[in-house]
């Protein structure tokens, strides 16, 4: 399990990569970018980017707006 | 004479430029699109609300048609905030287009000059189309 700040939530969830925090919330198939302290991950290389106690990652989309 | 409007190499038949915000539901949206025939979208970028992930994913009631995409920075209080979120933006693949929006009244939305300009310029020599 890793504690992280998602989205400006304190969370401990069973993931260890970028990929499994996107997978366990289910936006695999969504338009999701993924920005991990700071840095953006591309999709391509979220399954090797390691997440661990500490970090804060936020997941974005896009939205109605003008 | 032509009427059509070049902007960054991509020319369009439509110089109506079409929000996608505060619509009643996904279906009026659609039609609203549709009836105005504008080639351009706008819209924002937000954290997903993790309690209901689909919610406000505005894309996916878009598929199948084709539009240029517009992001903005809506939410930026600073060049810095504006930066970062067009880059969100730009990661996704999805459009090198972006509207800088930086105010700092969230009742009048009235734009920052200063750093607007310095977000453009910024923005401007990293590639995108501002």
């Amino acid at each position: 399990m890793t504690t992280l700040k998602i989205n400006g939530e304190e969370k401990t969830i069973d993931a260890r990569t970028v990929s499994d925090v996107v997978a366990h919330y289910g936006l695999e198939k969504n338009l999701v970018v993924v920005e991990l302290d700071g840095q953006i991950i591309e999709r391509n290389d979220w399954e090797a980017t390691a997440i661990e106690n500490g970090m804060t990652i936020e997941l974005v989309h896009f939205v109605g707006g003008g | 004479m032509s009427d059509q409007l070049v902007i960054g190499g991509k020319t369009l038949n439509s110089r109506f430029f079409l929000g996608t915000g505060r619509y009643p539901n996904p279906f009026v949206q659609n039609e609203a699109i549709k009836a105005s025939k504008a080639e351009v979208l706008t819209f924002a970028i937000r954290r997903v609300n993790l309690e209901a992930p689909d919610e406000d994913a505005i894309l996916q009631h878009l598929e199948g048609q084709e539009f240029t995409y517009l992001p903005n920075t809506s939410g930026a209080k600073t060049a810095e905030e504006a930066i970062r979120i067009a880059r969100l933006a730009k990661a996704s693949g999805i459009s090198n287009w972006i509207k800088v929006e930086i105010s700092v009244h969230d009742k009048t939305l009235l734009p920052d000059p200063i750093e607007t300009l310095k977000a453009t310029e910024v923005l401007a020599n990293e590639g995108f189309i501002v």
